[in-house]
């Protein structure tokens, strides 16, 4: 029996040198996923908006990661998206479950209530300060 | 000059089929980025997500384009649209929805992108 997790994480361009790595918050995430399943990994996030499978007219200006997973375990799973050495904190995590019907969204909030994204182009960002929390759909 | 919109719909339903000809006739085709041959882990995907980059798309004309496509009420219910426009720092969320005490779907959006 599957129970099929399907993951998207939106961030901004990457450093050509990072285009293919994701940088440090996806490799964080792809480590631990490499981790998964008694050493044996659960695949990894892939770059959707680099491979030839995105319509339109123009190239899009982000970058998308997606994966889907067989047992993840989701909670742990958010605690390594909210610690990975995000460089902004303005990321979306799409999230959807087995039992969802639709993606749910985190976001990096400041606290509980106020919903905020980071608008710096670059620097430090203070994500000690921040928590990864839904902001749409089912939180679990 | 560019003003890139970014989209992406997540939909089961065939009624997308009305919104891939809009896209057809008034800009270029949209592209399934679910394809599980692209689509990394250690699973298929269990989503269809549509998605698209358009200079100077008419969001409003994309948007009627979807809320007018023939779906079913139980597509209705899981439909998504994800829109991010030139200048957003994030996606913003596009859903039906029935107001309290209405028996009307209105397809409105849901969650608003962040400006930078």
């Amino acid at each position: 029996m599957s129970v099929v997790t399907n993951v998207m994480i939106r961030c901004y361009p990457l450093d050509p040198k990072d285009e293919l790595t994701g940088g440090p918050a996806i490799d964080a995430i792809n480590s631990w996923l490499e981790k998964q399943n008694d050493g044996r990994g659960a695949g990894f996030l892939q770059c959707a908006t680099v491979d030839l499978i995105w319509g339109g007219n123009s190239a899009p200006e982000l970058s998308l990661w997606v994966g889907s997973f067989n047992g993840l375990d989701v909670e742990e799973f958010l605690e390594v998206v909210e610690k990975a050495p995000w460089d902004r904190c303005d990321m979306q995590l799409f999230l959807q479950r087995d039992s969802d019907s639709t993606f749910g969204i985190w976001m990096f909030l400041l606290d509980d209530t106020t919903r905020i994204a980071c608008r710096t182009e670059s620097g430090p960002v203070d994500l000690e300060t921040m928590s990864l929390a839904c902001v749409f759909g089912a939180p679990l | 000059m560019s003003n890139v919109t970014s989209v992406m719909i997540n939909t089961h339903s065939d009624a997308i089929s009305a919104v891939v000809e809009w896209f057809e006739s008034q800009y270029s085709a949209i592209g399934i980025i679910s394809n599980a041959k692209e689509w990394a882990g250690n699973k298929h995907v269990q989503a269809t997500i549509w998605g698209g980059a358009y200079n100077y798309l008419s969001l409003g004309d994309f948007l009627t384009a979807v809320a007018t496509a023939p779906w079913s009420d139980f597509d209705k219910i899981g439909l998504q649209v994800f829109v991010k426009e030139e200048n957003d720092a994030s996606f913003a969320v596009y859903a039906f929805r029935k107001e309290p005490g209405k028996s009307a779907w209105i397809f409105r959006c849901v969650l608003a992108a962040e400006r930078s």
